[in-house]
This record gives C-alpha cells, sequence and structure tokens, in this order.
C-alpha cells in the first residue's frame, strides 16, 4: 500500500493548493500499513456500502469537474475486495439457502416455510451434541450472521475521505466527543445567561436523572460507533459524558445522553408460579418448581395450612440437621407466613445442601403467590427468587479433581 | 459444669453489655456457681401460677389436664431417679438449680396401665418408642416415679448398650458357667444402683436358697440381699453372680411375698442386636461376643420372660443402642430384630411423639423463665415459632438450639 503515496501527493498536489496536504498524507500512509479495510470502516454493512459507492461516485460525477475521473489505486484495491467478499458471500447465501430445504425435506416439512428457528431445531436433532459450551455445537445460521461484516469505503473515488476527521483513525469517535463539547459549552452559555438574567430558579430541577441507566459498555460502544476503541478511549468518553450529565441544565439535553445509555429494566421475575388453584373447601394451592446443584423440587403450597410441612411422604425429618431446616426457614420469615401455610415437596437428586436450597427455592416462587407485590420485592432482594447457578466443577484430567492436584512426590 | 455455667451467663451478659454481679445474690449452696443460678430459682416463686407449670408434685395423681405441664421432683427423689436420665438433661437440672420433668401423655397412658394391672397375671410388658430425642428415657422416669411413690421395687437398667460396647472393658469368663463371661465392673456399679434406688425396701427380702460361691463361701438359705450385694461389691469376681442370684430371687419371691416389681430397661434392643465388630466385646482369645453370651444379659433376659407374677416390665427400644447401619425405622420390630420381637411378644406398644404445639411452647416458656432463653427476639411469638419450625419441635432438638439463644 505504501506504492500509493507518490501517486497520493501527485493527485493531491494537482488538485486545490493546500497548504497542509503533506501532513495529511503522512497520516494516509501510516494508517496503510495497518490492514486497508480494518481502519477505513463505516456504519452500513456490506450490502449498503455498494449503494454508498454508488451514491459516492454519482457524488463526484456531480460535482462540476474539468478533470477526467480518476480512480485512486487505494479505491481500486477496495472494490476488488469488495467484489470478492460479495461474490463469496452470494455462494455462501445460495448454500444456504439449498442447505435449508435438503433441512426441511429431511424434515418433512414445507421446505417454503422453513424458518431460522425450525432450522435450529432440525439440527439439534439430526446432529445432537453434549458439548458443553453451546458456541462449539454444530449450526447452521444466515452467512451474513456467521462470517464478519465488510465495512464500506470510507473515501470516494478519488481517494478522498468523506469524514472530516477520517485521519484522526476514529472518526466517530472523536466527532462524539465534538458533539458533547459542543453541547456542553451550550448548555454553559445557557446557564450564564439565566443567571445573568437572575432566573435562577428556571434552572432547578433540569438535571438529566441518571437513575435506572447506565453508560454504555464499552463493548456496546465499540459496536454503535464500529470503531476500535481501547480502554483509554473508553474512560475518556465517559469522564466526558458525565461532565456534560452534571451540568444543572442536563436534562435539556436527555435526549443526546440517553441515546449513549442502556436503561437497566428491572429483573423480569420468573413466571415459575402458575396459577392459584383453589380446591374444595376453598383451599388455594400454589405449585412451583426449584432447583439447586443437581437436585430437582416440585413445591405445592396450600393456604390457609397449620404449618404442615412435608418432604418425600416425611416431615422436617427428612433433614436431620438443623442446618438445612433453617435453609427452609427463610422464606417463611421474609414473606411472614409461618405456621399459615401447608408444604408438601418432592424432590430428587444431589445430596441434603442442593436438596434443601431446591425446596427453598420453589417454596419461595410458590409462596409469592400468596403475597402481595411489596413482599414480592423484598422476597427477590433477599436472593430468595434468584437461582444459585453454581454446579460441580468438572474434574481436570491429569488432577486429582477439579482444582486439588496430586501429591507432588519426588521420585 | 458448675464452671461452665458462670461463663455462659457471663459472656451472654457481657453480650449484652451487662455487668453480672456476682456478689450480691446470697450464697445459699455455699458455692460461686450456685449464687448465680439463684436467680431464675428465686424468680419462679413470685411466679407460681405461670401457665407451663402445676404445682401437682405428685405424678400419681397427674392426669390428661396436666399435659404439657411442668412439675418439680424433690431433691431426695432425684437420687434416686436421676441414674438414666440424659446427661445433657442433668446439667439443664443443674443449671436451673430445680429438677422439673414434663408431664406427658406417653407417661400418663402407662402408669394408668399399671395402675389397673392384674399382678396376679405374668407380668406384662410395655415397650416405648419413638424418634430420637422424643424423650422415651423421660417417659420411663416419670413412671419409675410413680412406681417408687407406690413402693414397687424398682430394677432398672439406665441404658443396656452400655453392656455390649467394649471400650477396654475387663471381661471375665463366668464362675457360674462356662462358655458365658461377666462384666465385673458393671455388675458392680449395677448393684449400688439397685440398692441405692431401693433404699429400705430390701430389709425383709432373704434369700431362699443356698448359693455356693466357691469351696468356701457359701450363702445360706437366708441371707438378706444387702448381704449378697456386699458380697457382689466386695468380691468383684462375682458381682454378675450376685446380680443373677438378686433377680432369680426377686422373680420368686415376688408372689410370696406380695412384692411389685418393675423391670424398667431403656434401649432393650441392645440385649438382642449385635454390636458392630469395631467396638464390640471380644473374650479373651479376641472372638466378638454375642449380647447372650454375658451373663447380666442373659440374667436380664429373663426378666423380661413372663413366667412370673406380681411385675411389669417397661422397656425402650432406641436407635442409638443398634449399629450405624440398623438405624432405618424407629419401630420396635425393625430395632428389636427378629429374635427380639419374638422374645418379647406380645406387649403393649406405647409411641412416644414429638412435642405437640402447646407442648413446645411449654418447653420454650420454660427455658425463658429460666432465663435460658435471653436472645429478646426468642421471647417474641415469631421467634418461638421458628424455634419449633427448626427444632421440628423434637424435644433434644429444641434444648440443643435453644441452649445457644
Amino acid at each position: 500500500m505504501a506504492v500509493l503515496s507518490p501517486w497520493t501527493r501527485r493527485m493531491f498536489l494537482k488538485g486545490n493548493n493546500m497548504p497542509s496536504r503533506p501532513v495529511f498524507t503522512f497520516f494516509f500512509l501510516k494508517q496503510n500499513t495497518d490492514s486497508c479495510h480494518k481502519h477505513a470502516c463505516g456504519f452500513s454493512t456490506a450490502p449498503e456500502g455498494e449503494d454508498m459507492l454508488l451514491n459516492a461516485s454519482k457524488k463526484t460525477q456531480n460535482k462540476p469537474t474539468a478533470k477526467a475521473v480518476t480512480i485512486s489505486r487505494a479505491m481500486k484495491a477496495y472494490m476488488e475486495q469488495a467484489k470478492a467478499y460479495d461474490d463469496k458471500m452470494k455462494a455462501e447465501v445460495a448454500d444456504y439457502e439449498i442447505g435449508k430445504r435438503h433441512l426441511a425435506n429431511i424434515m418433512g416439512e414445507d421446505p417454503d416455510s422453513f424458518t431460522q428457528a425450525d432450522v435450529d431445531r432440525a439440527i439439534e436433532y439430526l446432529l445432537p451434541s453434549s458439548i458443553y459450551d453451546k458456541k462449539a455445537r454444530p449450526i447452521m445460521k444466515d452467512p451474513y450472521e456467521v462470517f464478519p461484516k465488510k465495512k464500506a469505503a470510507q473515501f470516494g473515488l478519488d481517494g478522498r475521505p468523506y469524514h472530516w476527521m477520517y485521519f484522526t483513525i476514529l472518526p466517530n469517535y472523536y466527532s462524539m466527543l465534538y458533539e458533547i463539547t459542543w453541547k456542553l459549552e451550550a448548555l454553559k452559555e445557557a446557564e450564564d445567561q439565566l443567571r445573568a438574567e437572575r432566573r435562577l430558579e428556571e434552572m432547578e430541577g433540569q438535571v438529566f436523572n441518571a437513575a435506572s441507566s447506565e453508560w454504555l459498555s464499552l463493548h456496546a460502544l465499540k459496536t454503535k460507533l464500529v470503531e476500535n476503541i481501547k480502554e483509554k478511549e473508553y474512560n475518556h468518553f465517559v469522564t466526558m459524558m458525565e461532565r456534560l450529565a452534571a451540568h444543572p441544565l442536563s436534562g435539556r439535553e436527555q435526549e443526546f445522553i440517553m441515546s449513549w445509555r442502556i436503561s437497566l429494566q428491572a429483573e423480569q421475575l420468573e413466571s415459575a408460579v402458575q396459577e392459584l388453584e383453589v380446591e374444595e373447601g376453598g383451599r388455594m394451592c400454589a405449585t412451583a418448581k426449584g432447583t439447586r446443584k443437581s437436585s430437582n423440587a416440585i413445591v405445592k403450597v396450600y393456604k390457609p395450612g397449620s404449618g404442615n410441612f412435608i418432604i418425600n411422604g416425611k416431615d422436617l425429618t427428612y433433614f436431620t440437621q438443623n442446618m438445612y431446616r433453617e435453609t427452609l426457614l427463610l422464606p417463611f420469615i421474609v414473606s411472614g407466613l409461618l405456621g399459615k401455610v401447608d408444604v408438601e415437596a418432592d424432590v430428587e437428586m444431589g445430596g441434603p445442601t442442593g436438596q434443601a436450597g431446591a425446596i427453598r427455592l420453589g417454596l419461595s416462587r410458590a409462596l409469592t403467590a400468596f403475597v402481595d407485590e411489596d413482599v414480592k420485592e423484598k422476597m427477590r432482594l433477599s436472593g430468595l427468587l434468584t437461582k444459585d447457578p453454581r454446579k460441580k466443577e468438572r474434574k481436570k484430567p491429569g488432577q486429582e479433581g477439579a482444582r486439588r492436584k496430586f501429591t507432588w512426590k519426588k521420585r | 459444669m458448675a464452671a461452665s455455667i458462670p461463663k455462659k451467663l457471663g459472656t451472654l451478659a457481657s453480650r449484652a453489655g451487662l455487668a453480672l454481679r456476682k456478689s450480691v445474690f446470697p450464697l445459699e449452696n455455699g458455692s460461686q456457681a450456685c449464687a448465680c443460678l439463684s436467680v431464675a430459682a428465686k424468680r419462679s416463686e413470685n411466679n407460681q401460677r405461670s401457665s407451663f407449670r402445676t404445682n401437682e408434685a405428685d405424678p400419681r395423681k397427674h392426669t390428661l389436664d396436666h399435659t404439657g405441664l411442668y412439675y418439680e421432683i424433690p431433691e431426695d427423689e432425684m437420687t434416686i431417679l436421676k441414674t438414666g436420665i440424659p446427661s445433657g438433661h442433668l446439667r439443664l437440672m443443674k443449671s436451673f438449680n430445680e429438677s422439673c420433668l414434663m408431664v406427658r401423655r406417653p407417661a400418663l397412658e402407662l402408669s394408668g396401665y399399671l395402675k389397673n394391672i392384674n399382678l396376679n397375671h405374668p407380668a406384662p410388658r410395655f415397650v416405648l418408642y419413638g424418634r430420637r430425642g422424643s424423650g422415651k428415657t423421660i417417659t420411663m422416669h416419670h413412671t419409675m416415679q410413680c412406681c417408687h411413690r407406690n413402693g414397687w421395687i424398682i430394677v432398672h437398667v439406665p441404658w443396656a448398650g452400655k453392656w455390649v460396647r467394649g471400650w477396654f472393658k475387663e471381661v471375665a469368663a463366668s464362675t457360674f458357667k462356662p462358655g458365658r463371661y461377666d462384666l465385673p465392673a458393671d455388675s458392680a456399679e449395677w448393684l449400688t444402683q439397685f440398692r441405692a434406688q431401693n433404699q429400705g425396701k430390701l430389709q425383709d427380702l432373704k434369700t431362699t436358697s443356698e448359693y455356693i460361691w466357691t469351696k468356701r463361701e457359701k450363702a445360706e438359705i437366708g441371707t438378706s440381699f444387702e448381704e449378697i450385694i456386699n458380697f457382689g461389691l466386695t468380691r468383684l469376681k462375682f458381682s454378675s453372680d450376685c446380680v443373677g442370684v438378686i433377680l432369680k430371687e426377686l422373680r420368686a419371691q415376688a408372689q410370696a411375698k406380695g412384692l411389685k416389681v418393675l423391670v424398667a430397661i431403656d434401649s432393650v434392643n441392645a440385649f438382642y442386636v449385635q454390636w458392630n465388630k469395631l467396638n464390640a466385646l471380644k473374650n479373651m482369645e479376641k472372638k466378638q461376643l454375642q449380647p447372650g453370651e454375658i451373663s447380666l444379659i442373659h440374667n436380664f433376659k429373663k426378666m423380661i420372660n413372663t413366667n412370673w407374677t406380681h411385675g411389669a416390665v417397661v422397656c425402650a427400644v432406641s436407635e442409638e443402642a443398634n449399629d450405624e447401619t440398623k438405624r432405618e425405622s424407629y419401630t420396635p420390630i425393625y430395632l428389636l430384630g427378629q429374635e427380639g420381637f419374638e422374645a418379647l411378644d406380645p406387649f403393649v406398644p406405647i409411641f412416644v411423639p414429638e412435642y405437640s404445639e402447646k407442648e413446645a411452647l411449654s418447653n420454650i416458656n420454660y427455658f425463658i423463665d429460666r432465663n435460658w432463653i435471653q436472645n429478646h427476639y426468642g421471647k417474641t411469638d415469631d421467634g418461638k415459632r421458628e424455634l419449633m419450625f427448626v427444632s421440628n419441635k423434637n424435644p433434644f432438638n429444641l434444648a440443643r438450639i435453644c441452649s445457644h439463644l
């Protein structure tokens, strides 16, 4: 790519006289030592990129220019790459469509109405895999989901970049910072004006409310800007944004700030509780499932009751140690239903700790059917409705257990 | 123990930010430990009409109305009854400075049976069974106190499991019959206990046949029981034989003399079920002994037979007496095994349940009254309900949980 440089310089010199151009050339050179398309990227994906390219050429054609249209070698190289990519993707898409129809025939379903969800189901059925990591299991997906996206060209046919910050390497990122700064300056000006006019009371309550949302993560920001942003740049972004959000009039820029934040939605309660069943005599029953480690429990709670607790047909002596009974006590304490309901639990697999935990989770879920929203929220905050995701760690080869190594012996 | 109670009280007091003023309380019993504990004892005087206590100290007069209430046992009777009461329970009694037991339904049922039996019939047998810590032993002691007041002679085995376990125990070949083995220390201990439990009831009893110990020593006809016991205690070699003599004479004379004999055997299943290999008794050739080969057990098995009258047999079966692999159920038929069940059959089974709600509340209130529960939450209704839930209303469990509140 470095071969481009003399040509580029010549082209620059041919155009309007701009004194700072050699400096730009330097940047361009430096950038092109890396892979070309990596940094010269845009928001759009490959199929749209083609349109953009057309638009770009139209734009240049529309311009009244005296000289003949020359296509830069960088652009040529890009166009070749783009064509190769498009051809490849076209072939892949065709393969995928045929494969999908084959799959539909194998499964005996209608090939025309065979969706991606059906494909996934069919693959899981035909190629069952017990590999732990789901990413490592066989898949068949749309090629555009599988292959990395190609970025559109960031410069026109004459080799001039569209974006005025193209040579900063991170044009989207830096233009965003510019935007923040300008907005902050505008707010400061407005504040000064209000102060000068002694309308301070108007400023009250105009601060941006940061509750229930947080800044985009580094990864999310990378995806949004389609630029390879590093930790340092991300921290800079957060600092600038917080400065803006802390301004007394930041509420006016609510929409802009929120476009760089993600709102935290309240954790959805798992709808494990079924509808309340009403038995004869007006006795209500709620059923829920619970799991912990390898144990599974199905818990039925009856109200009104007298505090009976039956586990697998036995009473609480099913658990010989007090610790496990204390585990079961907590949902009752938080919900305030100790002695007011009857419980029947069926539990299987695992040891006493897992079984007690599974019953506790199922019990808490079932009890939510009998309490109001406040208590339910209290139970959620106590962690009663959250599943404990921990499992037994697998044994590793060459080791005695999950972590423990064999005793080291000299000889 | 005496040292540990003030320690506990001290730690509790310091936790609550209070200074325990030991010197304020009068030193009634002369020891520092009792000085602290007398606080609790004094309070009860003002609190005579509490909901968990009854003034009816005579166990013979207890009725179903008294269930769940505590009654106090006088100190002189405690010396007779305290053998066999679990050590933890005894420690509590000492801490509370009074010996109280709860009146419970199985004990009333058993006393009712004993009150109404016809003594001329062969000795009836009652088997107490229930979960661990549900109060079988205490039920037995309640009955024993009734019988003691009625003038019964008490033949009490506090814990039969002790006789089949072999932790550094002296085993001697029997002098009476080859192939049988004596436990001199255990026999002597039982003789002492028997003498203590039946003080004042044994003067009139004399042997009815001659017993020859050795060529030179023998017990003539008409030797008093006291002498036999003394002989067993001085000549440990014959102590097991002395136990056999006493039991045999009791069986023989019960009808003739109009005696009333209560045989109370705790964890009777140890007589029939083999204890595990590791700790079992072994003879001089390191061969494991069967329970029937031990002369003490052999003699007591005869007391369980129905071939004598003017007596009653009260047994309890407990899981602890069985090997760990044989504790799946608490029913007599499982714990006794084929042999034991056949030996005891027919018997009256009496189930000792865990506390009812009323009894559990009464127990917790008693602990609160004795300042054993000092945590404020433990005194509230919610706290009491939690205690009942976690302990599953099992008396032993409840006491264990309350011990650190």
